[in-house]
Order: structure tokens, then C-alpha cells, then sequence
């Protein structure tokens, strides 16, 4: 029996593409935007908001703002007042850094590296690449300048066209000069005019655009007036109605300006002069018609004078406008400089010099301004010679964005490589040595980084050195009595030696010598008991572990060393080899004045130093508060409580206040160590808090665990539950270092010129007045990069689980 | 191990005399040094202190706060005067803070809470805004903000405030507060019904925003509104036989409720001002009249003036409230006896209004006060109303306080003079307080918006499908199941940022806002009292953080999970 099929459709049905609300971009819209009527209006005024907000931003950005005021201060944004020939070293410690950073981001967060890659990628594309794009595609704005004999009048001041002035100009570069017909058809042309432009122009600017603006609002009021009589609903009252109309016939429409002026209607000869010998580059040139261009080619770089004068008639009051390319505004600063010779064979060393920025590309000459017949020359200042009408995004890149990424194109790069290149040597290491030992080697690198910054950047003076020689010999005298414990135990002699030891630590270097600075760091060596006997004990809880003849060269070793480091300044000093008085200024790393710190410079050492130097007293504060003697209880929890309950203001404040009121010699104690210690007593509370929260947390069987072993109390502390606690507690401590960073804003409101006190500074500048926006947008942006980089790190080190104590 | 060395000399045992190796004589001891170091260190601190001072001539004392301080605040009550004492001018700076952190703690918390809902929201738009916010806002400094706020924000605002709308002055309609009071009123009355409730909230911000359509093309026009709610009260009764989708029959009812309450609110104004509640207002005028203004010199907004039965309203009000919340504890004590379920929270709202809105009533129904007492001090004569309005001895306030509504509201006024607008009426909040409290609140929103959505998130996903599988409704399963478990993460940390808040409001003098600290600094400098004076400081900021930690203290007890 055969059956039929025929009937039977065998064939796949065809396939057809999934209904498109179903899938793709419209579901997910679906999906996540528009899923109910109320999930609509969020999104819609969600969108409204957004648009809104990044629309008047970037119209703000790139029309109303004035970014000279961050190109120009850069640097103060940077290291403030810092000293110049000293800058250096701070560039030094910024790269090692970043080396740092980047050996600790592929040995700690790896994860990461092939983003970070990408923003490196980006950023030096940014700066290296887009630059020079924009300078080759992007023509500069036009200049405007007014020839004539006219006197005009602004308020209280009486200006007329300048018949010179000098300029700035490269070689090659050309200058061309038309008088400008366009500009000139209406009122209402003029008041379109936009580009560079000075006094006369943008008095004439200022005219037309309100002329064109009260004609606009007169027409409107009358429009409104006219609608109050036919709408049903009033729109005044009576007497606002009264009160209009007598607006109304106050608003007196004047002549249109080009008339009044007579604009363009006069013989004009131009020419350029070269800035020192001032002979004309050509022959004058005459313009009479809007055809006319007269074109000058720039020979050297250097100054020039451009004369423009009215030729016919002679004696009235004549204005014309000028369309010139090639001449772009500039600003006078003092800059410092190591060496330079100017053209009359004099050296200028190390002395803050006149420079004179060209604003367009940061071209900086330090020759003045020419002369003529015994007199300045005035120059294209950017204060009168401002850019003024509507400015369209082509501008915006070609006068700002461009550079800006300049000046900051080198830095930039610089440290962007040396963190590759930290990576780099990372890799290696982890290859050739192994990942532990990379790990280590990079903790003791960071551990070290620290004081190492400070030296850089602080400097060190002779006394310093020996400071610090007596410090390292503290130090060194802990390490030993290590040794003398793990060698001899604890016997009557090694603890003669320990008690006899510390107070030579202690007392010597304060009788002997005189010469302790501010007597902080004799701070240190007066606890030297502290870390001694820790390490004492830490030593004789491992008597006998090791043969004695392992320890001894160690013993030796240590024991040499810190005679030397004790010993050496005593010799130096009271030999008269070094004279702790003088300050021997051209000493190496010779001390910057620390008055003298400010900007982001500022910012940060306050942060990473308040940050180190808390975590002692916050780490003796945590366990102080939980120790159960209730004497030091109380009293740690007192301080803890009193510093978190009153605002970090009044602890900085009080620093401020009170430093010079302990000894009157403390007065000389510059604000920012003020405020650095005040930063370091406030840190400390919240710090000893975050840790008393980790060491809670730790389980009580861990310190029943080590009791049942033996330890003791200080063990236990040691070596048992602070570092796990401490494990625990490092997003605690990012966090609050993030958050330490922000309020170390609040030294502004004392009187240091940190990020934030600059803007407070750059904005009484005569040339940047009102340009607060700007400067609060460009820190809010380098606080933000900071803060959100470091809580980015802090949260992928939670993540990856560095944090708990137990991996699961 | 430690026997594996014997050549080793032996360790000797310390024998110290038997008392010292007794461990609590060793505490006791170890403490008397601790505290006698921290005493010792402390007390030479404070005698060089002291020296130094009494050097410049300077002993500290509390006697100077008797003295007269001559220094002027901007920002202070009606009754300080420059030639009050420093006390006065401390209580001032105080009074001061204690606004802006009062304010700011209520705005901060209702802010960071929709944000935190907001952080959860399942439209990615939203929760994206909000993360954006949320990041930006905690990553930079506060006092960036404050700045920016201040310099950027206040005072690059219009200059001056006029009565004219569209004149670069910010309106806000008194229709918005209906769309709130409406937001309200459906959760109230909705929450438990079958219809959708989600359906109706949506049809009236639907209805909102189309009536703000309407109004912008057409303008406000109670002859169209009129027809509106003719329409919307239809749409509102024939709504279940249009469709039978229960959210589409809610959208509808939403539309048309709002359509009719907009022109029953319009009428409800001019009901108001007939009862002499609201003075100088008509309903379509209250449309176009600027209630809220925001210029340079600050906000102005509508001002409550108490008039003579203002007392015995708020009395019988608050005899309402008594009698709303102990029904409401009835109801429930007889529901959680019976079973039987009873609307006690509707219940007790109606009888709270009924009881206010009918003494309100009463007391707008008696006739007004006719005599009013003119000038002040000795020269104050008592007069009738009629004369005084004659004879324009009166001001706005003393005029729009001649009514018998227990509360009247004043709409802000302003006067165009020669040297710009002068504000005649209407409460003023000054540009710095405005800069601080907006800068305040919007920063710790951030951090509160977190702790919320970690709060919220701590809830098991398991309790909210258990809720949902018992059948409560959003409303109910965020009321009865989320909050109350998420409170108990949400509030300890909340309390940080509440102590965050009263300690950053100490900014203000960043700004130039005359708060503790700023008042603090200035009378330290003209007195040279500046220890003191700090001390006067500091105890202000430590009361103020002790009472607030002591409130979450208690606060977070209330809610904490009771175990045994």
C-alpha cells in the first residue's frame, strides 16, 4: 500500500524575521524606557532634563567661557607659587608615582590594565594627535581693528584708534589687513560681528548690538501693550499698565551707529614694521575700497609694529574697521627663568622675567616690547583686545581646545609612559623573579615612596640630614634589638641594653645636639621606647629559632650601621665640618618654602601625608578605645569623640589659631604645616574608628586561639588581630582617603591657595575676573578624576576579595 | 624547636618583686602614667596658652559675652540689632545654623530617598541619571559645590524680581501644589481598591502634563477649563463602559479626575479668597500672579500670616489629629481583634480634614475685626478699619491680617521704585542661605540616595515575592515589607550623614552665610576673645551632634530586630 503524500507539505515553513517590538533596539526600549504610562514620563522628562543640562553646558563651554583663564594658570593650578627652579623635583616625584602605580596596577589589579590601555591610547591621541589636526583644518577667527582719529567715549573713559601697535609673529606667517565692507552693511551686521576686537570696535559692537536689542524689546512691549487691551484676561494691572507706557516712552531708538559714525568712509595706509630695527617690511600701503588687501610676509620670528593711520581727509573725526589676520592677541606674565641671554648679550639667571604669551599657541618671548622715540609700543593685550560676539564650536577648538591639550601634551605624556613603563618592569620582574617576590618588592617600593616624596619635594636642609641620620639610627636601633632578643633572649643584659639604649635614642640627640627643627621629628625618637620594646619582644619570642652565628653578621651589620648614622652627625657638628646655621642655598635638595606650596601640589600632600602620618595615632587610638583599662579608654574615646563632633573647619581653624599661641617661636610654622597637622589629629579620629571597625570584626575564637597558644597581649595585638584587621578595613581607608581629599578644600577657607583657594585667586586677576565657572569646572574635574579612579581601585580590590580575611 | 639550640645561654626569668607582678597593679599603674602624661602635656599646653595670651592682653573670659558686639549680620531675626550684646549675636549665628540644618536634614532625607528609589528604578534612563548624579555629586568637594552654587548659580540669576510672568522669572503656578495634593489624595484613596491603582496615578500625571500642554498653547481660560471638566467628569463616570482593561479604565478615570479637580481647584481658590483666606487673589489671576520668585537677592514665596484666630484653629486642628490617631488605634486594636478589615487610614484622614476644614469654616464665618491698632509703641491709636484704609495708615501685612480666616496666605508683592523693585510682601530667603541649604541638601542626597538603594537591595528578593505571592500590592509590600526591614540598615548609617550635614552647614562662611562658625570667627576678632570664643563654637557643634546621634540613637533602638 503506497500512500499519497502529494497532499502533505513537507517544506520548512519560511522563516521570518522576529516582529521587530520583539527584539533588538525597540524591545529593549520597550523593555526599559517606555514599559508604563509612568515609566514614560519619567523617561521623557528624564530626557528633557538630560538634554537640557548637556545642551546649556556645552553651549556654555563652547560660546560664553573663557578658557584662557585655565590655559593661562595651568601651572599655578598645578604647583602654585612653588619655586620654579625647584619644580623639578616635583616633576620627579609625580613620575615615580606614577612608575608605582603602575607596578601596583599589574601586580595588584591587573584586571584592569587592558582599560587603562585603552584611556593611555585615547589620551595621547588626544594631546599628541588633535593638536596638530586642529591647527592644520581650523582657520583663526578674525581680528578687528579700528583705524581714524576719532574719540570715543565709554562711560568715564575716552579712547581712539591706536596708530600702532605691536604684535607677536612667527616666520612665515602672514599678515593681511582689508578694510571690512560685510561688517559694515547694517546695524544689524555689525552686531553679528564676531572675532577678536579692540576698544574702538567693540565700542561700535556694543553700540549696534544695543541699538538692535532695544528695538527688539520695544517692539515687544508694544506688542504686549497692544494684546493687553484685546485679551479677555489683563495682562497689567493699571498701574503696571501706567508704569509700561511710561518705559515705552523712555525707549528712544538712536541713529543707526553706522550712520552716526560715518563707518568706512575714509583713506587708510598701513604697514608693518619690524619690532627692533623698526624698518617697514614694504612699501605703506593705501586702502580705499573693500578690494584693497594688503599683505605682509613675516621674515623672523619676534616683534613687529603694525601702523595703521588716516590718510585723507586729514583733519575729521574718521573710523574704519579693519579685517586683519596673522596679529593675535597676547598677555604680559613673570615667568622664571634658569639662563638666558637676550639680544644685547646680557645673561638673565635665575630671576623672574616679563614674558609675553602669544594666547593662540602659548608662544612666549621675553624680549620687550619695542620702542619708539623712548616709548612703548602698546602691545595686543588680550584684556583689550577681547573676543567678543557669538563664537561657534570651530573657534571654541582652534582658540582653546587646542592649546590647552598642548600645554598639558608633554607632562602628560611623560607620566603616561613612565606608568607603562612601571607595568613594564612589573611584567619583567613577575617573569624573571616571580609573582611574589614582584609583590613584595612593589609593597616595600610603596612603603618607601612616601618619604621619599616628601625629601623631593620638601627638601631637606643640613640640619635636616642629620635629623635624619638620627632618625634611621632610631630605626636601625629597633631592627637591632631585634636581633639582641631573637639572639640572647630576654635576659637582664638584653634588656639593660634595650632600656639604655632608648634613652639614648631619646635623650642624646636632644641634649647633644640643639638642633631639631620644629622638634618633630625628636618626637619620634622621644617614642623610640615604643617600637623598641615591640620589637624586643617580637625578637626574644623567637629566641632560639635560629643559630646564634645566623644573627650575629646581621647583628653586626645593624649594630655598625646605627653607630654611624648616631655617631656621624655628632662628629660632622661638633668637628665644624657642617655648620647647622647656615643654609647653604645651593645645597642639593635645599629646602623650598613651604609658604610657598599651593595648588594641586598643595592638595595632595596634605591628603597623602595626613593619610600616613594619622595611621600611627589612628591605629593607637583604635586600640586604646578598646583596651579595657578604662583610663585610656576614656581618654582616646574622648578625643575620638571631640574631633568627629565638631567640623573639620574648626580643627584646621583651630590649628591655625592655636600653634602660635603654644610658643611663640611656633609662629614661624608655615600655614601649610598647620593645616597639615590639623588634617593629620582630624584623620586620625575617623581613621582609628574605620580600624576599631575591622578589629571588631575579627572572630574572638582568633585571639582565644592565640592565648591558647601562648601569645601575649602585645602578641596577640601584633601579629593576631591588627593585621587582619587592618586587611579588612582597606576599602574603609580608600574611602576615607577619598574622602580626605575632598575636604582638604577646606584649607581655602583658612587662607591657603590649595586647588580650590586658586580659583578664589585667579579670579581677582584683571584679566580673568568673573571666570569662576571656568576654574570651579576644571578642579571639579581633576577632584573627580581622583576620587573616582581611587574608589574605582578600592572597589575592584574588594572584589577580587584582597579585603577579607579568608579567601572562600 | 626553641630546645633544638643548646648552646644557647640560658634564658634568665625576670623576678620582679611579687606587687608588680600582680596584673591589676600593672593596669592601675600603666594608667596613672597614661594619664598623667595626657595631663601633664595638656596642662602645659594650656599654661603656655595662657601666658601667650595674657602677653598680648588677652584673658580669656566668658564676662565679654555681656558686651556690646557692633557687629551687623545680613542674615538675622527682626529683633537683633548691632547694638546688641555678643550673646545676642551668638544666639543669632546659632538660630541661623539651626535653620539651615533643621531644613536640610528634612529636604536632604525626601530627596536622597527618591533618589535611592530612583538608583533601583527599572527604566535604565532614570537609573542612569541618577548613578551619574550620584557619582559626580560624591566625588568632588562640597565646597567646590557650595561655590559653585553660590558665585555661579545664586548670583548669576536674574537681577531683579517683577510681577510681569516671562520676564526671566521663574514661575511656579499654584496648580502644582494640586498635583501633588492630587498625588496624595489617589494614593490615599486608591492604594486598596481593585481598580488599578498604578493606572490612575499614571492618568493623572498623563493629565498633568497634557493640562500644562493646553495651558501653554491656549493659555489659562476658565471658560476652556470649564469644558475640560465637564469632559474630564465625564470620562471619569463612563470610564468602565469605554473599556474593560482595568489599567486603561484607571488611566481615564486619572485623565479625568485631574481635568475636573484642576477647574474644582480654581474654584476653590476664589472660595478661598471669599472667606478672606487668601487676600488680593482670584482664581485666574492666582494663574498668572508669580507665587514663587528667584532672582539674585534670593527666593521670595507666598507668606502665612497668623491672624487672631490662627491659636484656637491650630488648637481644634491638633484636637482632630488627637481624635484621627486614636480612632485610627481602635479600628485597628477592633481589626487585629476581629479580622475584619476597616480603611482606618482613609477613616482617619476624612475626619482630620472634616474636623479642620469645619472649624476653618466656623471661624472664617465670623465677622471680621473692625478696629485695627495703628503705629507703634506709645503713639499706637486704635481705630476703625474703614478709617485706617482711608486714611492708608496701613501696610500690606496689617491689612491682610484684618480678616477672620484663622491663616492667610500673602502672595509676594514688589514695588518698581527708582532704584529697582522693592519687595512689599511675601517671606524672603536670602541668596547665601538659599546657596547653602540647595548645596547642603543636593550633596547629602547623594550619600543618602546610597544608603537607601544598599538598603533597599539588603532586602532577600525572597520577602518581596512572598509578599507579592500573599497578594498585597506595591504600595503595601513597599509600606508593610520593604521599609520596614530596609529601616533597620538604612537608619545607623543615615544618622552619619545627618552628623555630616549639621558639621558641613559650618561652610556657610565659605559663602558668607552668618552661621555659628562665621559669627564665631567675627566675634573672636572684635572682642580677641578667641579661645573662648571657640570654645563657645565647638560646645555649639558638640550639642548639636550629640542630640542628633542621640535622636538616631533612639530611633534606631524603635526599629532595631528584637531577639532574644
Amino acid at each position: 500500500m503506497t500512500q499519497d503524500k502529494s497532499n502533505v507539505y513537507f517544506d520548512d515553513i519560511p522563516s521570518r524575521p522576529a516582529p521587530v517590538t520583539e527584539r533588538g533596539i525597540i524591545a529593549w526600549m520597550r523593555e526599559n524606557l517606555f514599559r508604563t504610562a509612568f515609566d514614560t514620563i519619567l523617561t521623557l522628562g528624564g530626557l528633557t532634563l538630560v538634554i537640557i543640562t548637556i545642551v546649556s553646558s556645552i553651549r556654555w563651554a563652547v560660546t560664553g567661557a573663557n578658557w584662557y583663564a585655565i590655559i593661562f594658570n595651568f601651572r599655578s593650578f598645578m604647583v602654585g607659587r612653588y619655586e620654579p627652579e625647584l619644580e623639578w623635583r616635583v616633576a620627579l616625584a609625580a613620575i615615580l608615582v606614577m612608575f608605582f602605580a603602575g607596578m601596583a596596577i599589574r601586580v595588584w589589579v591587573n584586571q584592569i590594565a587592558r582599560l587603562l590601555l585603552g584611556v593611555i591610547a585615547f589620551l595621547l591621541l588626544m594631546v599628541l594627535v588633535v593638536p596638530q589636526i586642529i591647527y592644520s583644518t581650523i582657520d583663526v577667527p578674525p581680528n578687528y581693528f579700528s583705524v581714524g582719529n576719532i574719540t570715543m567715549t565709554s562711560g568715564q573713559d575716552t579712547f581712539s584708534p591706536l596708530p600702532r601697535v605691536s604684535f607677536l609673529a612667527k616666520s612665515g606667517e602672514i599678515v593681511t589687513l582689508q578694510l571690512a565692507s560685510e561688517q559694515i552693511k547694517s546695524d544689524d551686521a555689525l552686531a553679528n560681528l564676531h572675532g577678536f576686537m579692540d576698544l574702538p570696535t567693540r565700542q561700535l559692537w556694543n553700540e549696534a548690538v544695543d541699538r538692535v536689542e532695544l528695538i527688539a524689546e520695544r517692539n515687544e512691549l508694544e506688542d504686549l501693550l497692544a494684546r493687553d487691551l484685546t485679551e479677555p484676561i489683563p495682562i497689567f494691572t493699571a498701574e503696571q499698565r501706567e508704569y509700561q507706557l511710561e518705559q515705552l516712552e523712555r525707549m528712544t531708538i538712536p541713529d543707526p551707529i553706522i550712520e552716526q559714525y560715518d563707518l568706512n568712509n575714509i583713506v587708510v595706509q598701513v604697514n608693518v614694521l619690524d619690532g627692533s630695527t623698526l624698518q617697514p617690511l614694504g612699501e605703506p600701503v593705501t586702502l580705499t575700497s573693500p578690494e584693497d588687501i594688503a599683505t605682509f610676509t613675516i621674515p623672523a620670528d619676534g616683534w613687529y609694529i603694525l601702523e595703521k593711520v588716516q590718510v585723507s581727509p586729514e583733519d575729521t573725526d574718521g573710523i574704519a574697521l579693519l579685517t586683519v589676520t596673522g596679529v593675535h592677541p597676547m598677555l604680559r606674565s613673570l615667568s622664571f627663568t634658569n639662563y638666558l641671554e637676550t639680544e644685547d648679550g646680557q645673561v638673565i639667571e635665575n630671576q623672574f622675567v616679563d614674558t609675553y604669551v602669544r594666547m593662540l599657541d602659548d608662544y612666549r618671548v621675553v624680549r620687550a616690547v619695542p620702542q619708539i622715540d623712548g616709548e612703548e609700543v602698546p602691545f595686543v593685550v588680550i584684556t583689550q583686545h577681547q573676543y567678543r560676539g557669538t563664537r561657534d564650536l570651530q573657534t571654541y577648538l582652534r582658540i582653546y581646545a587646542a592649546p590647552f591639550l598642548q600645554r598639558i601634551s608633554g607632562g602628560l605624556t611623560i607620566l603616561l609612559l613612565v606608568g607603562v613603563a612601571g607595568y613594564g618592569v612589573a611584567y619583567l620582574l613577575q617573569r624573571t623573579r616571580g609573582e611574589k617576590t614582584t609583590s613584595q618588592y612593589s609593597a616595600w617600593y610603596l612603603i618607601a615612596l612616601p618619604p621619599v616624596i616628601w625629601i623631593l619635594v620638601a627638601g631637606v636642609s643640613v640640619k635636616g640630614v642629620l635629623n635624619i641620620s638620627l632618625v634611621l639610627a632610631a630605626v636601625t636601633f629597633v631592627v637591632f634589638i631585634y636581633y639582641i632578643g631573637m639572639a640572647y633572649g630576654r635576659t637582664y643584659q638584653t634588656i639593660a641594653t634595650l632600656i639604655i639604649g632608648s634613652f639614648f635614642m631619646m635623650g642624646v640627640p636632644l641634649i647633644v645636639f640643639d638642633g631639631y627643627g620644629y622638634g618633630l621629628l625628636a618626637l619620634f625618637n622621644l617614642f623610640i621606647w615604643l617600637p623598641a620594646s615591640i620589637g624586643f619582644l617580637a625578637g626574644s619570642s623567637q629566641f632560639g629559632v635560629r643559630e646564634i652565628q645566623e644573627i650575629r653578621p646581621m647583628l653586626l651589620i645593624t649594630g655598625g650601621i646605627m653607630l654611624v648614622l648616631f655617631l656621624a652627625p655628632a662628629i660632622l657638628t661638633t668637628s665644624g665640618i657642617l655648620d647647622t646655621n647656615q643654609t647653604y642655598s645651593d645645597w642639593f635638595l635645599r629646602t623650598s618654602n613651604q609658604r610657598n606650596w599651593s595648588g594641586l601640589l598643595l592638595t595632595m600632600m596634605l591628603t597623602i601625608f595626613g593619610i600616613i602620618a594619622a595611621f600611627p595615632l589612628g591605629i593607637g587610638l583604635a586600640l586604646g578605645r578598646r583596651s579595657n583599662l578604662p583610663a585610656i579608654k576614656y581618654i582616646c574615646v574622648l578625643y575620638i569623640e571631640l574631633i568627629r563632633g565638631s567640623p573639620f573647619i574648626t580643627v584646621l581653624f583651630f590649628m591655625q589659631l592655636l600653634i602660635p599661641l603654644i610658643n611663640a617661636d611656633f609662629a614661624d610654622i608655615p600655614n601649610s604645616i598647620r593645616a597639615l597637622i590639623g588634617v593629620i589629629m582630624f584623620s586620625a579620629a575617623y581613621l582609628a574608628e574605620n580600624v576599631r571597625g575591622g578589629l571588631q570584626a575579627i572572630p574572638p575564637g582568633q585571639a582565644e586561639a592565640a592565648r591558647a597558644l601562648g601569645l601575649s597581649g602585645w602578641q596577640i595585638t601584633m601579629f593576631i588581630t591588627l593585621p587582619q584587621a587592618l586587611r579588612i578595613v582597606i576599602p574603609a581607608l580608600v574611602g576615607q582617603f577619598i574622602s580626605l581629599f575632598k575636604d582638604t578644600s577646606l584649607v581655602a577657607i583658612v587662607g591657603l591657595i590649595d586647588l580650590t583657594g586658586f580659583v578664589n585667586t585667579m579670579v581677582i586677576q584683571t584679566e580673568f575676573i568673573g571666570t569662576r565657572a571656568e576654574g570651579l569646572f576644571f578642579i571639579t574635574l581633576i577632584y573627580f578624576v581622583f576620587s573616582y579612579l581611587m574608589g574605582y581601585v578600592s572597589r575592584l580590590l574588594e572584589a577580587s576579595g584582597s579585603g577579607s580575611t579568608r579567601k572562600l | 624547636m626553641s630546645t633544638a639550640n643548646p648552646t644557647a645561654p640560658k634564658q634568665i626569668e625576670i623576678t620582679l618583686p611579687k606587687f608588680l607582678r600582680d596584673l591589676r597593679v600593672l593596669q592601675a599603674i600603666s594608667q596613672i602614667v597614661f594619664v598623667l602624661a595626657v595631663t601633664t602635656a595638656l596642662s602645659i599646653l594650656i599654661v603656655s596658652v595662657a601666658q601667650q595670651l595674657q602677653a598680648r592682653g588677652a584673658v580669656p573670659n566668658y564676662t565679654f559675652l555681656s558686651l556690646r558686639s557692633g557687629i551687623p549680620l545680613s542674615e538675622a531675626p527682626d529683633w537683633y540689632d548691632v547694638n546688641d550684646t555678643f550673646f545676642d549675636t551668638f544666639t543669632v549665628g546659632i538660630i541661623n545654623t539651626l535653620r539651615v540644618v533643621s531644613i536640610g536634614l528634612v529636604l536632604s532625607t525626601i530627596l536622597g530617598v527618591f533618589l535611592g528609589i530612583f538608583l533601583l528604578s527599572s527604566n535604565w534612563l532614570i537609573r542612569t541619571i541618577s548613578r551619574a548624579y550620584v557619582e559626580i555629586l560624591r566625588n568632588s568637594p562640597l565646597l567646590v559645590q557650595l561655590y559653585f552654587w553660590y558665585y555661579v548659580f545664586m548670583l548669576n540669576l536674574p537681577r531683579d524680581e517683577t510681577g510681569i510672568p516671562g520676564e526671566g522669572i521663574f514661575v511656579i503656578p499654584l496648580r502644582a501644589p494640586l498635583y501633588i495634593i492630587l498625588g496624595v489624595l489617589i494614593w490615599l484613596f486608591y492604594a486598596r481598591r481593585t481598580i488599578s491603582p498604578p493606572g490612575v496615578l499614571g492618568g493623572v500625571l498623563l493629565g498633568a502634563v497634557g493640562m500644562e500642554l493646553i495651558i501653554a498653547v491656549f493659555g489659562y481660560n476658565l471658560a476652556l477649563m470649564l469644558i475640560l471638566a465637564i469632559i474630564g467628569g465625564a470620562a471619569f463616570f463612563f470610564a468602565e463602559r469605554i473599556t474593560k482593561n482595568e489599567l486603561q479604565v484607571g488611566r481615564i478615570q486619572g485623565i479625568g479626575l485631574l481635568f475636573t479637580l484642576q477647574y474644582l481647584a480654581a474654584l476653590g481658590f476664589t472660595l478661598l479668597e471669599r472667606i478672606g483666606a487668601l487676600s488680593y487673589a482670584n482664581a485666574t489671576w492666582l494663574e498668572v500672579h508669580p507665587a514663587f520668585f528667584i532672582s539674585r537677592s534670593g527666593f521670595i514665596s507666598p507668606e502665612f500670616l497668623s491672624t487672631q484666630n490662627t491659636l484656637p484653629w491650630l488648637g481644634i486642628s491638633l484636637l482632630g489629629l488627637i481624635i484621627a490617631i486614636g480612632l485610627n488605634n481602635y479600628w485597628r486594636d477592633i481589626s487585629e481583634r476581629t479580622g475584619r478589615f476597616i480603611p482606618r487610614t482613609t477613616y482617619a484622614t476624612l475626619i482630620f480634614l472634616v474636623i479642620c476644614g469645619g472649624a476653618w469654616l466656623f471661624f472664617s464665618s465670623q465677622p471680621a475685626p473692625d478696629t485695627v491698632t495703628v503705629g507703634d509703641g506709645e503713639e499706637a491709636v486704635t481705630m476703625p478699619v474703614e478709617q485706617a484704609r482711608e486714611e492708608e495708615l496701613l501696610t500690606i501685612h496689617q491689612d491682610a491680617k484684618i480678616s477672620s480666616a484663622p491663616l492667610v496666605i500673602l502672595l509676594p508683592q514688589s514695588e518698581r521704585t527708582r532704584f529697582g523693585t522693592r519687595i512689599l510682601s511675601g517671606s524672603q530667603i536670602s541668596p547665601e542661605y538659599a546657596a547653602l541649604l540647595i548645596g547642603l541638601v543636593i550633596y547629602t542626597s547623594a550619600f543618602i540616595g546610597e544608603i537607601v538603594r544598599a538598603g533597599i537591595q539588603a532586602v532577600p528578593y525572597g520577602q518581596i515575592e512572598a509578599a507579592r505571592s500573599l497578594g498585597l500590592t506595591m504600595p503595601q509590600t513597599l509600606r508593610l515589607i520593604i521599609l520596614p526591614q530596609a529601616l533597620r540598615v538604612i537608619i545607623p548609617p543615615m544618622g552619619n550623614q545627618y552628623l555630616n550635614l549639621s558639621k558641613n552647614s559650618s561652610l556657610a562662611t565659605a559663602i558668607a552665610f552668618a552661621d555659628t562658625y562665621a559669627v564665631g570667627l567675627s566675634i573672636m576678632n572684635t572682642s580677641g576673645q578667641s579661645i573662648t570664643g571657640f570654645s563657645i563654637v565647638l560646645l555649639v557643634y558638640l550639642t548639636m551632634s550629640l542630640v542628633i546621634s542621640a535622636v538616631m540613637n533612639f530611633v534606631n533602638s524603635r526599629f532595631q530586630l528584637v531577639t532574644r
